[in-house]
């Protein structure tokens, strides 16, 4: 009797049909762990619909493009944060990756720790055959001490990576190591990985009889045979002594199964508490809820208001620099400036900000240019006011003040020399002011006071509005005083000498 | 849930006002790798993305991170990086996957001074070139320049526009001065705001291939989840998204990844004209050298200089037709970039010898002298 | 000593599962993974090729050796080119 030709498998339909035969050898361990999967897959009652699988390049690459799910075969080495990506965006995905030892623990390596640490919700699955099968059989992170590959002719003399060890101590809270010919065992360990919630790693040990098997003497199923004696089965496996010589037992079991919350886990307890959201995802599927209309906030006025009448009128641009030392708050000063003129004076503005490599004490400098048209050098070249408030700044930017433009100091702070007689100077103890109202940190908004009173480029109530806006809450009450000190100081020192800017 | 739009007037830099446009053009996922002059848009990201429940990520490198924008765009978000000097370098090799497999993002470069570490907090122009051709491999992409918070915000909701609609990463080429200088942003009401869409599957799974263009040559792009079963590789592949490793694959997709952008360009390019008409000498610039370029134009009218200025808004695709237009009508092109000359190379071609072109340009670290520019001007002039 | 032949008590209320194999020759790439791990050694070489050129498995049972179900082959199998399917028994 002819038996009917068989042309279906049962686990066809997970496969891309049209694609098999897969490109791999005979006697590679490739295609038993994918069938693992498979089977891993349809019994653990997910809506395949849901499951994505990445991978990198190289043989083990290609196994994304032979299942019949969503699938991605992506760059060398960047398998995981694809996956990343593709998890974080929509949380409803089961995200698998599939790849060599080669693609994840080299050119990858610094994606697989780090996946691992910050535990995201991907099952990586890598395929461990000691070598480089697609390029050629050269040596890699993973190829044993004295084995011989195409890189490697007189023996490998390199570390090789104890995968499992590395995931544990990344902290992956699923590691596990099996053969190619331990497909049951495969099945459980990718079935249990499935069920995780949080980044699960397995390696599976599976021969490259073309490559590395050819070159080290064990050609075809022989490879296969070698790792089945060499693994050593144990329930609770000592993972320190994982490590893989060309002739040491091969380790086998579950190493770490731990419960850690997942990244999106995390983010949902932490950013919760202080965030109104319900949901983290990016694909859209969360739609906004709008608000309410509020009234608007004086920081952000909804439609623009009128002009106000006060309004200086500016037609050439001015310049101003201001300058001090790091922490001085020189840099909101010229916020709040650049905030009055352009959002309640209607003017236009640009503000500028030197960086200096220290993070505090340095000198540093915030420019801004103010005019009633479009402004278009955004650099300060030509200062035609300049605040400094410490000497060391003074140091620094005293080449910057030029004859006949106007300097406003911290009187005790900054003493002024070797000046153009032209310059027009103004000071104003901010400091000590500034510590009379209790809080040296406010000179800077006493020296903002100051200014408003001697400068007419901004209006008063603009940088009212401006300051209110820009302060931290609970501190407006002593601001606002420092605002008024400054005022104050500057309005009686311009009755004596109006220099009519 | 926080809104994503916040309407209002506001004092910006512009990485901040880049940050808000990509909210308004619906981005919801971004993954990023610190680094100066660009961290500004990754910090406020992470602050604003959990409000409107979108997800902020920081990678490992920017390899990871270019990596994570094209896996999210996948599963169905608008997704955006941002970097600067050595980073856009570490992207290129993920630009080219997704624009092997046609993935709408958005990446935004803040340039600083190179060539390597360079100048982390001053300015330059010259990723230009990087940004058409960085990638190995041929192809066209899009990239735009802003030269002005209010522009850093608009652009940025182009650029999300333009790779939603012609499916290709779009590159946002801000620069260093642009990017930290602060100016008046105007954000408008939602509903005044256009956002484009990807076009999604019009056809059930089983008959559909998810690399089949239509006639624009956009295909239809479905996402991971949607039951598809996709296939996406950086492989040639065809339509069905199947490795297909031969000259005629290769052929067919890659001319259509090429001409999906050259012969929709007329749709794409953009730029503005000011004072172009009857202009003897044309100004040619983008992102901050704009500015100085709008300067230079009142001086040179005082002095009696008829100048025209051409401003690129999206710098690739170039505006060839309308250079060579010009070039037949006019004396000179004068290329005003921080760089040694990358688009003046490109204005050199468009002209062929049509007129006279001359490049400013210096290597970064500062704007132009608006007087080195003059004088150029007024060296053809005379 | 001689080896105690063991044999469990019950064994009678019990039967070993039998099991067809299916093969799908053309998918075979004669790696012989599931000659190897046969158990019963049901499995033989095809005396033909496929179009691949290879030689492929084929069953060959007899009165002992027959196949139990328990699937190895079909785990194992690299190439998706082997199953087993359960044979009900009659009477």
């Amino acid at each position: 009797m002819i038996e009917p030709q068989i042309l279906e498998h049962p686990k066809d339909l997970l496969l891309r049909k049209e694609r098999i035969p897969h490109i791999w050898c005979p006697g590679c361990g490739l295609g038993s762990a994918l069938s693992a999967l498979v089977d891993a897959l349809r019994s653990s009652g997910l809506d395949l619909k849901n499951v994505a699988v990445v991978s990198g390049i190289g043989c083990t690459g290609r196994a994304a493009g032979y299942l019949n799910l969503d699938s991605f075969h992506t760059t060398h080495g960047r398998a995981i944060p694809y996956a990343t990506g593709l998890k974080l965006a929509n949380p409803d995905l089961t995200v698998i990756v599939f790849s060599g030892d080669g693609d994840l623990a080299a050119i990858g390596g610094n994606h697989l720790i780090h996946a691992a640490r910050r535990n995201v919700d991907i099952k990586v699955i890598c395929v461990n055959n000691f070598n480089y099968g697609m390029t050629g059989g050269q040596g890699g992170p993973t190829t044993p001490r004295l084995a011989r590959t195409t890189t490697t002719s007189y023996g490998n003399t390199e570390k090789p990576f104890n995968l499992v060890h590395l995931m544990a101590a990344c902290g992956a809270p699923y590691v596990a190591r099996w053969t190619s010919a331990h497909p049951h065992y495969m099945k459980i360990a990718m079935g249990e990985m499935l069920k995780k919630d949080g980044f699960s790693f397995l390696e599976v040990i599976a021969p490259c009889p073309t490559n590395f098997g050819r070159r080290n003497k064990l050609r075809e199923i022989k490879l296969l045979q070698r790792y089945l004696e060499q693994a050593v089965l144990e329930s609770q496996p000592d993972i320190a002594k994982a490590d893989i010589e060309l002739d040491s037992p091969i380790l086998c079991g579950k190493f770490v199964d731990l419960e850690r919350p997942s990244y999106l886990t995390a983010l949902k307890e932490t950013v919760s508490a202080k965030v109104k959201v319900y949901d983290f995802r990016g694909d859209g599927r969360a739609p906004l809820e709008e608000e309410p209309v509020k009234p608007a906030a004086a920081k952000a006025p909804r439609k623009p208001a009128e002009v106000p009448s006060e309004r200086p009128v500016i037609q050439r641009p001015v310049q101003i620099k201001l300058a001090g030392l790091g922490g001085q708050g020189i840099g909101l000063c010229g916020l709040i400036i650049g905030r009055a003129a352009a959002i309640f004076d209607h003017n236009q503005a640009v503000y500028t900000q030197e960086y200096s490599p220290e993070a505090r004490g340095g000198a540093s400098a915030s420019s801004i240019i103010i005019a009633s048209r479009q402004i278009h050098t955004p650099y300060v070249t030509k200062p035609d006011i300049m605040v400094i408030m410490a000497q060391g700044a003074y140091n620094k930017y005293q080449k910057d003040v030029r004859p006949g433009s106007h300097l406003i100091i911290d009187k005790d702070l900054v003493r002024p020399k070797d000046l153009p007689d032209s310059v027009r100077i103004q000071a104003i103890p901010a400091t000590r002011l500034a510590e009379e109202l209790g809080q040296k940190v406010v000179a800077n908004i006493v020296i903002l006071g100051f200014f408003t009173a001697l400068v007419p480029h901004i209006s008063l109530a603009a940088m009212q509005k401006a300051l209110k806006g820009s302060i931290p809450k609970g501190t407006e009450e002593l601001n606002l005083r420092a605002f008024e000190t400054g005022y104050n100081y500057g309005k009686k020192r311009r009755q004596y000498r109006d220099h009519g800017y | 849930m926080g809104k994503d739009v916040l309407t209002g007037t506001y004092f910006l830099t512009g990485n901040e006002a880049c940050a808000a446009g990509a909210l308004a053009a619906g981005c919801r996922f971004f993954a990023g790798y610190p680094i100066t002059p660009s961290s500004e848009i990754a910090e406020r990201m992470s602050i604003r993305l959990p409000q409107v429940g979108g997800v902020y990520i920081q990678m490992e490198d920017e390899l990871a991170s270019m990596a994570a924008i094209l896996g999210a765009s996948w599963a169905g978000a608008k997704s955006m990086t941002a970097t600067s000097g050595p980073g856009i370098s570490l992207m290129m090799e993920n630009i080219g996957l997704g624009v092997m497999t046609e993935t709408p993002c958005v990446v935004v470069n803040v340039m600083r001074g190179g060539p390597s570490t360079g100048l982390p907090t001053l300015v330059g122009q010259a990723d230009v070139m990087q940004a058409r051709w960085g990638s190995h491999g041929d192809y066209e992409i899009i990239a735009l320049s802003p030269s002005s918070p209010q522009e850093a915000f608009d652009y940025t909701i182009r650029a999300f526009n333009l790779a939603e609609t012609w499916r290709v990463p779009v590159i946002l080429l801000m620069d260093e001065v642009v990017g930290h200088m602060r100016e008046r942003v105007v954000i408008p009401e939602k509903k005044d705001i256009k956002v484009a869409n990807r076009r999604g599957p019009s056809e059930p799974p089983g008959k559909f291939k998810a690399f089949k263009p239509k006639k624009d040559l956009i295909p239809e792009m479905p996402v991971a989840g949607q039951g598809y079963a996709i296939h996406v590789t950086g492989l040639t592949h065809d339509e069905r998204g199947y490795p297909a490793v031969e000259w005629e694959a290769q052929e067919k997709l890659v001319s259509r990844l090429v001409k999906k952008i050259r012969l929709n360009s007329a749709k794409i390019a953009s730029w503005e004209e000011i004072g172009v008409e009857g202009a003897e000498i044309i100004l040619i610039s983008y992102g901050v050298s704009t500015r100085i370029c709008r300067a230079v134009r009142e001086i040179a009218r005082e002095k009696g200089i008829n100048l025209g200025l051409l401003r690129l808004e999206v710098i690739w695709p170039f505006p060839e037709k309308r250079v060579r237009e010009l070039a037949g009508r006019i004396n000179a092109f004068v290329t005003v970039e921080i760089n040694y000359g990358q688009i003046a190379l490109e204005v050199e071609r468009c002209v062929a010898g049509k007129c006279i072109t001359r490049l400013v340009g210096h290597g970064g670290g500062t704007v132009h002298d608006p007087q080195k520019v003059l004088e150029a001007v007024e060296e053809i002039a005379s | 000593m001689p080896p105690v032949k063991r044999k469990l008590f019950n064994l009678d209320q019990y039967q070993v599962p039998r099991g067809k194999v299916q093969i799908i020759s053309e998918r075979c790439k004669g790696c012989s993974l599931c000659l190897e791990y046969c158990p019963n050694k049901v499995l033989a070489w095809s005396t033909d090729y496929n179009f691949k050129g290879y030689r492929y498995p084929v069953l060959e049972e007899t009165e002992e050796r027959y196949c139990i179900s328990c699937r190895f082959c079909e785990e194992v199998c690299p190439d998706f080119a082997i199953y087993v399917i359960d044979k009900k028994e009659r009477g």
